[in-house]
């Protein structure tokens, strides 16, 4: 709304300043109701000029600016701005400077009159040569006719005045005083009744005693005469009086003389104003031409700025969505090309927002897909591993790094090989992934066996190849963590061994051991020499070898049997301290090294004291091999993943056969000759009846056992029975 | 209604009619162009008051040249009558203008003045002599005594200046915009004391 108001501004000021030249150029054409205007015309035609040149100045200005401050569209408004004005501005400085060459020739040729003016000298010296013989001879005649005056009385005065002047033939004769004071006078017309009275340096000039004549001229009544002369005393001498004679000009020659006068008057006149004139018609071109240029370019940038205005915004529009700020939407901007293109513009800004929800809206489904396979990922219990088309790692979940005991983050883009190369625990987990990817058989199934930081573990893997293209294919690998379910199975099937063992060979012992004790009681003391000694080496073996066997059963007995847990607080480091100091000898040393302030666990102090007696005895036995030494650490742990008290079992003795290490917490697994094997598996029963966790390692110079007991939580107390749940800890020991 | 005030008309006639000249702007210099006062009073008649002045003039160049061919040169004589008064304007007691023309009359060789007032014209053969009688103002009549309320003060003020709308068209417009032909005097003022 505001260039179309501005323009009908402009469009009247341009029709008020076409008006107002107009009037300037009818002034300056010499008429007489704008002639009177003229100078007030020149003056509002000025301020016109000062408050264009100061429009122009503001716009000039607000220009440079914007092109300082590089604004949007001020480059081109420049150029445009430029062009148009040189455009206005040759076109009518040529058109100037012709003009006023034309005006100065052409009216200098005009009045390139030196023909007429000589002729028009002549005839006015002609004229004032006429009238001088004219005056010369009238000025010898009043001269003659003032000797008469000599000795006349002031009395007579009149009426010898009277006489002279008929025979004159004067209009007026005047008698006076050199002062001018008339003294007595004769007229023509009797109408006249004050005589002309002559000036003062007329006067002046007859005291000094020099005779005066000269043509008058006597408004309409034309020319007249006049003569002034000195009358002589009576005595002869000037009395100081002084003779006026008026004569008339002949009609004819009056008329003839004023028109001498008029043309020659006329004729100086204009040739005199000749040059007002020209410099008239050159200000008043110069100003219209001044005003028209000032106007065009004041308009210039009007027009340069309307022009612009669309490319501006279009300039505007386009950063604005480079920027990112999709949609933006221009003014319109006409029905011309340039209203086209901001309305081209407008509809790409639009369409182009349209694009951007619809990906956006799009991204954020894939978003919230993506976070539900996440979620729905990070809550399995197995392990996701996701590979692209060349076996390097994608993605994976939460459950994988547990499962793998690292970060799998580090190996993001890496292939499993390198993963196995780096972690030489999960080497037989990447040869396996990698051996299954390069037979390319779709879905595949496998148990592995691999080394983590929390011990042995057995991975249940299965493969898929996943669909897609090139960029998006690959496989996916689910493991689980099957350890602890093997572990159990085995352990039901040890109980099992158990129970039958106690059931199947535990009932013939008895009558065994009756029947060899009857047999050797009721044949020894009739038998003698070797038979007697026979005899009583077989019964006594029986009997021994079936008192082991009783022991045996009994322990596996136990071993099968459900615990019956009295849960109370216990001091470790006390139960510690009073088994250890059973165990002191002089062969052995026992060393402990206790943690002060060890909080106290919830256990059962039976049952932790077998513990301690079980694991102590098979240490020593290892120690024994070594140099005897023993000790016995407690100390409290709370890394983030456990809180809890830790029991560590040092010796130095040969340490743990790899092939013991594999079964070490298993039943029947002894490195003695004599134990019923099951004193470390029952270690193990105890600290998983407490939900603690157990490890063996070997060490450069001996074995590392390693116990954990969780402190309850808020007072709760281990879960009893304990389950399949993790009880593994430390080196290779399971 | 003159009968009202004869006291006041007395006093008019016996005291003194001082005449103050209040120069404004500084005595005109000699070369400038323009009119400058060399003495003007207030003469009190028998029932009107009048104004002799003799005033300078310098022409210029740019006039005289206009004279010599023959273009008339009209004198403007401004002259407005006010009772001041202390909170408002002054009120405008007489207001007039009087113009008097010179002009060369080549034939005669002479410069002829022409009082627009009076018709009267005369004649001079020298220009300093025509200029002078040209600039000179006798009698001029200013107000009628009966106008003038007695104990009251009047400021009389009055300047000439070269009518340049009297010029030829031509020659008009550069005459508005050259300052040699802006050719005024000051407002001198005679004051009138009760």
């Amino acid at each position: 709304m505001r260039l179309p108001r501005e323009g009908a501004v402009r469009l009247a000021l341009c029709a008020l300043l076409l008006v107002s030249l107009y009037l300037l150029s009818a002034a300056t054409q010499n008429t007489e109701v704008f002639g009177r205007l003229h100078p007030w015309l020149l003056f509002f035609n000025s301020i016109c000029l000062a408050g264009l040149l100061g429009l122009i100045a503001w716009n000039l200005t607000r220009l440079v600016l914007q092109r300082r401050r590089d604004q949007p569209g001020s480059r081109i408004t420049v150029r445009l701005v430029t062009m148009f004005v040189v455009l206005a501005l040759v076109p009518v400085s040529v058109v100037y400077y012709f003009s006023v060459q034309f005006l100065h020739q052409g009216i200098d040729s005009w009045f390139d009159t030196r023909m007429e003016q000589r002729v028009l000298e002549d005839a006015l010296n002609l004229s004032q040569a006429s009238f001088d013989v004219r005056m010369r001879e009238l000025l010898r005649r009043t001269e003659r006719a003032a000797v008469n005056v000599h000795g006349m009385s002031d009395a007579v005065a009149p009426i010898r005045l009277g006489e002279m002047r008929e025979q004159l033939g004067a209009t007026e004769l005047t008698l006076m005083a050199s002062s001018g004071r008339i003294i007595a006078t004769s007229a023509q017309e009797p109408s006249a009744m004050l005589p002309h009275r002559p000036e003062e340096d007329i006067l002046l000039q007859l005291r000094q005693g020099r005779p005066y004549v000269g043509l008058d001229p006597v408004g309409d009544a034309g020319l007249q005469i006049r003569v002034l002369v000195l009358a002589p005393g009576s005595d002869g001498m000037p009395d100081q009086r002084l003779l006026q004679g008026l004569f008339p000009v002949s009609p004819r020659v009056n008329a003839l003389a004023d028109e001498v006068q008029q043309a020659y008057a006329r004729h100086q006149e204009v040739g005199y104003l000749a040059r007002p004139l020209q410099e008239t018609f050159t200000l008043t071109l110069s100003l219209v031409l001044l005003l028209s240029v000032l106007f065009a370019v004041w308009s210039a940038f009007f027009a340069a700025r309307k022009l612009v205005e669309p490319i501006r915004q279009l300039a505007e529009g386009t950063r604005a969505v480079a920027a990112g700020e999709y949609g933006t939407q221009l003014p319109p901007a006409g029905r011309d090309e340039l209203g086209f293109l901001v309305r081209s513009f407008n509809d790409m800004s639009l369409r182009v927002a349209q694009a951007r929800d619809a990906a956006s809206s799009s991204q954020a489904q894939v978003e919230n897909q993506r976070a539900y396979l996440e979620t729905v990922l990070g809550r399995l219990s197995s392990g996701v591993v996701a590979l692209d088309r060349g076996g390097r790692l994608r993605t994976w979940n939460r459950a994988a790094d547990q499962i793998l005991g690292l970060s799998l983050t580090e190996f993001t883009g890496e292939s499993l090989s390198a993963l196995g190369r780096r972690q030489t625990g999960l080497l037989a987990f990447s040869e396996l992934v990698q051996r299954r990817l390069n037979e390319n058989v779709g879905e595949w199934r496998e148990q592995v066996t691999v080394t983590v930081p929390g011990g042995r573990l057995v991975l249940m893997c299965s493969g898929a190849s996943l669909p897609g293209a090139i960029g998006t294919g690959g496989h996916v690998i689910v493991f689980d963590d099957v350890t602890t379910l093997i572990q159990a199975q085995r352990d039901a099937a040890w109980a099992e061994v158990a129970r039958r063992l106690a059931h199947e060979i535990k009932n013939p012992l008895t009558p065994i051991q009756l029947s060899a004790e009857r047999m050797r009681h009721k044949c020894l003391p009739v038998l003698e020499g070797r038979e007697r000694d026979l005899l009583d080496r077989g019964t006594h073996t029986i009997i021994e070898q079936v008192e082991a066997m009783k022991t045996m059963v009994n322990a596996f007995s136990e071993y099968a049997q459900p615990p019956h847990l009295q849960l109370v607080p216990v001091d470790l480091n006390a139960l510690v301290r009073q088994v250890a100091e059973l165990y002191r000898s002089d062969d052995m040393s026992v060393s402990l090294k206790l943690a002060e302030g060890l909080p106290k666990l919830r256990g059962d102090p039976g049952r932790l004291r077998q513990l301690l007696h079980n694991l102590l005895k098979n240490a020593l036995e290892a120690a024994a091999g070594g140099d005897g030494r023993l000790e016995l650490i407690t100390s409290t742990v709370d890394d983030g993943h456990f809180r809890g008290v830790q029991l560590q079992v040092r010796d130095y003795g040969p340490g743990f056969s790899e092939e013991v290490l594999a079964h070490l917490f298993e039943p029947y697994v002894t490195t003695k000759s004599r134990g019923t094997g099951l004193g470390m598996a029952i270690v193990k029963k105890i600290v998983e009846e407490h939900s603690g966790q157990i490890g063996a390692e070997n060490l450069a110079d001996g074995a590392l056992v390693k116990l954990r007991f969780p402190l309850p939580v808020n007072g709760s107390s281990p879960s009893v029975p304990l389950s399949a749940q993790g009880a593994r800890l430390g080196g290779n020991g399971t | 209604m003159s009968w009202q005030f004869p006291v006041a008309l007395r006093r008019w006639l016996f005291l003194p009619l001082t005449l103050v000249l209040v120069s404004l702007g500084g005595s005109a210099w000699a070369d400038t162009p323009g009119f400058s006062l060399v003495n003007g009073n207030i003469r009190t008649g028998t029932d009107l008051l009048y104004l002799d002045a003799r005033f300078d003039v310098e022409l210029g160049a740019d006039a005289r040249d206009a004279l010599e061919n023959g273009v008339p040169l009209t004198m403007e004589l401004q002259v407005r009558v006010l009772r001041p008064r202390r909170w408002w304007w002054d009120a405008e007691v007489a207001e007039f203008s009087q113009r008097q023309e010179l002009r060369y009359h080549a034939l005669s060789r002479r410069y002829v003045i022409h009082n627009r007032a009076t018709g009267d014209r005369r004649t001079f053969f020298r220009r300093d002599v025509a200029l002078a009688a040209w600039t000179t103002l006798d009698t001029v009549p200013l107000v009628r005594r009966s106008q003038l309320e007695a104990s009251q003060t009047y400021s009389v003020e009055a300047r000439v200046r070269l009518d340049l709308d009297a010029l030829p068209h031509p020659l008009r417009t550069v005459a508005y915009v050259n300052p040699n032909w802006r050719l005024v005097s000051e407002w001198y003022t005679w004051q009138l004391e009760g």
